[in-house]
């Protein structure tokens, strides 16, 4: 009884509106090019980033800061996609009009291309590192991997991205 | 082309991937539904409890007094 008392009152200090609305102006951009970069769908990535701040919602710890705060929405937003991953097995490519949606320029649209071929195991760490500016022992903490596997990772991912975007130019 | 330059060009392009505002506005009004069906289960789950409680602290004196009477106390 207590534990499902303190549930609801824990809870209640994520109710306000204008509580999720700051919340989700301030995360849903990183976290939506996070479950994107995963998932390689539009509707599958805003599907995972609201189900993201639903467990934020009903689910979240107290915060030690906003640092704590982002990397609890990271790793339950990265395991959300894992697990969509799971249920899914089907063709991961994005079409152009997609693109357009998400507002990459025709410009970038191939660089973009070649960043969603990429294996999602690359492009969550370099994500997080590139676009984020988290360490590799950082990364590790919260996704719950070997920072040399991180390290690897950044490295593998750098250099296939390089080959396609090289390749990309070539033709 | 050099790392760093394989680098921007990452960032350049993931870092304009954007949620629109109807999209969030969207996340926000659902987040804020889902919350509301999840406290209401939570509410229903606790009077539940907390009858079931009142049930068994009930038949715990009924025990109790039946327990008396058999001893004769």
């Amino acid at each position: 009884m207590i534990l499902i008392e303190r549930e609801i009152v824990s809870g209640d200090s994520y109710t306000d509106k204008r509580y999720i609305e700051t919340a989700v102006e301030k995360y849903s951009k990183m976290l939506f090019s996070l479950c994107l970069s995963i998932l390689k769908d539009y509707d599958d990535a805003e599907d995972a980033v609201q189900d993201t701040f639903i467990k934020y919602m009903t689910k979240a710890p107290a915060f030690r800061d906003s640092e704590h705060e982002k990397a609890w929405l990271i790793k339950v937003a990265a395991n959300i996609c894992k697990s969509e991953l799971r249920l899914r097995k089907r063709n991961n490519s994005l079409s152009l009009d997609e693109v357009g949606e998400i507002g990459v320029s025709e410009e970038d649209s191939g660089v973009f291309e070649a960043i969603m071929s990429l294996p999602a195991r690359y492009n969550v760490v370099m994500n997080l590192h590139y676009l984020e500016g988290y360490t590799a022992s950082e990364i590790s903490e919260i996704l719950g991997i070997n920072a040399d596997t991180v390290r690897k990772r950044l490295q593998n991912g750098r250099n296939k991205l390089k080959k396609e975007l090289e390749k990309m130019n070539n033709d | 082309m050099t790392n760093r330059e394989t680098v921007n060009e990452y960032k350049k392009v993931m870092g304009s991937v954007d949620l629109s505002s109807e999209a969030q506005a969207k996340i926000i009004e659902k987040s804020m539904n889902a919350f509301a069906a999840y406290k209401d289960n939570h509410r229903v789950a606790y009077t539940a409890l907390a009858i079931s409680g009142a049930v068994v602290v009930a038949a715990g004196i009924g025990a109790v007094s039946i327990v008396k009477k058999v001893i004769g106390n």
